[in-house]
């Protein structure tokens, strides 16, 4: 019983984990756009964020090796490098993206000043990351994300009615938009919902996590493929609430508030709050898990103690700073 | 060459390496991401010096329309009671922001003949719609209505040039 009330709640964690402010934008740019028609595009990052988010975890499980220590290990070192300084980067980019997103959510949640907010943003995930331990992290935002799930109700709420033609699934560029516009939205969306954060993040916690490779290959598995899969749900359902609302009266929305108001019409405020807090945690979530993902990609590499079992001092002692025995890998 | 030897993958097993090797590592980085964002800096300067052709003008009227429909939706939104006072603070002060910038950056390009006279039209709407939503953003409750009637007729004349181009 035990075994599955952590296999489900390690599902919820994935589903809440999944959205970040990638795909409220191009999800939300994406229905405004060109209606079902990018549903494609979602299926497809998300069959690939499940090969390989499983394929890593597995890895963790069965070899205790993360993404990067395979990366270290088995390319050569122009490549091996390459990789870390393009990852560090992507990294970076996003947890700032992230972290601007944090921002913007408070303020529209509380009225407060942006700039200001974004220090306070800054600050509360830095505490977090330090004084939270991993399982409680996960599960914070992982399950408080779920809040999202408001759109897959204003998805149903707000369809139209009768059958969807086949045709409006296939990809196709509708009147009036161009096929350059409609591949860079493809590829966003495709990129948003496999952003590498994501799977070092995954794999580094099956080591955090201690997965074994017996029980370890299951909650793996259904990690990847239900809770991705259910929070693929609801990023379509961010794309299916858009080209209801927003496509028959041609606006495309340029922020996030736009992309929340969408299901005032159907929920009400309650909606409109409900849908707010879910984006606070998801994107919170994305944020910590970025930035955890850029300390464990370069401290894979390096060779430098990992992981938040370990006492921050310790870490510390074993990396920059740290003396030739203190830098050997506990992992 | 061995540049770095932190950086020799399986040939620079088993660990540990010295602080002065990570620090070069984290300096490459860094040094990589300055240079990334001056190319980014470089590349939007390079962009203002372009001339807008219609679909330009029409996209750029487009993006001004969905500004001010979002606007309209929140100023409704909060009359209707569904959206809070902090919210429409909140959002109609990004879009502001946004409408301003629109504006200036579209004022700054020069425009093709056949547009002119509705890129103005679309830089001045762009403007005033940012002045409006930045006064709209910082109202008391009672103001809201008049507003949302000047934000409505804006939207009305950036759909027309939408639809003209």
């Amino acid at each position: 019983m035990k075994k599955y009330l952590a296999v489900t709640l390690g599902i919820v964690a994935a589903l809440g984990g999944f959205v970040e402010i990638g795909d409220l934008v191009f999800n939300a740019q994406a229905g405004a756009r060109f209606g079902y028609s990018l549903l494609w595009a979602l299926a497809v990052g998300t069959v690939g964020i499940m090969v390989y988010g499983e394929m890593s975890g597995r890895v963790a499980a069965v070899a205790k090796k993360t993404a990067f220590d395979l990366i270290r290990d088995q390319y050569p070192r122009q490549l091996g490098f390459f990789t870390l300084v393009v990852s560090m980067c992507s990294n970076l980019l996003t947890c700032a993206a992230e972290i601007g997103g944090v921002a913007l959510v408070l303020a529209l949640l509380s009225g407060f000043s942006y700039p200001l907010l974004v220090v306070m943003a800054v600050l509360a995930i830095a505490v977090i990351l330090w004084v939270l331990p991993f399982s409680g992290i996960e599960k914070l935002f992982g399950y408080l994300g779920v809040g999202l799930v408001v759109f897959l109700v204003a998805a149903i709420k707000t369809f139209p009615g009768g059958t969807t033609a086949m045709g409006a699934l296939a990809p196709h560029v509708a009147q009036g938009s161009d096929w350059l516009t409609y591949a860079y939205m493809a590829v966003g969306i495709i990129a948003a919902t496999m952003v590498p954060y994501e799977v070092y993040f995954y794999s580094s916690g099956g080591i955090e996590d201690k997965w074994k490779a017996k029980d370890g290959l299951t909650t793996n598995r259904m990690n990847s493929i239900v809770g991705f899969g259910l929070g693929a749900v609801v990023a379509a359902s961010i794309m299916i609430v858009s080209a209801h609302v927003l496509l028959p009266v041609d606006v495309v929305p340029g922020t996030l508030g736009q992309t929340a108001l969408t299901v005032v019409g159907p929920l009400g405020q309650a909606g409109l709050i409900a849908v707010l807090l879910g984006m606070l945690f998801a994107i919170g979530g994305a944020a910590v898990e970025a930035a955890f993902a850029g300390a464990y990609t370069l401290s894979q590499y390096a060779g430098w103690t990992w992981g938040k079992r370990h006492r921050p001092r310790e870490a510390l002692a074993g990396g920059i700073g740290g003396s030739g025995s203190d830098c050997i890998d506990r992992n | 060459m061995k540049l770095l030897p932190l950086l020799h993958g399986r040939s620079a097993r088993p660990y540990p390496h010295t602080g002065k090797e990570k620090a070069h590592v984290v300096a490459v980085a860094l040094v990589l991401l300055v240079i990334g964002g001056a190319g980014i800096l470089a590349a939007q300067q390079y962009d203002t010096s372009k001339t807008l052709t219609p679909a330009d003008v029409r996209q750029n009227a487009s993006a001004l329309y969905s500004m001010a429909d979002g606007a309209v939706r929140t100023l409704a939104g909060e009359r209707e009671g569904r959206v809070s006072g902090g919210f429409r603070r909140a959002h109609l002060g990004t879009l502001a922001r946004q409408a301003k910038s629109k504006a200036e950056a579209m004022g700054r390009h020069s425009f093709d003949p056949a547009v002119k006279r509705q890129a103005e039209s679309v830089v001045s709407y762009g403007s005033q719609l940012g002045e409006l939503l930045t006064r709209a953003s910082e109202a008391t409750g009672s103001q809201e209505g008049a507003y949302e009637r000047q934000v409505l007729d804006l939207r009305e004349k950036l759909g027309r040039i939408r639809s003209e181009l």
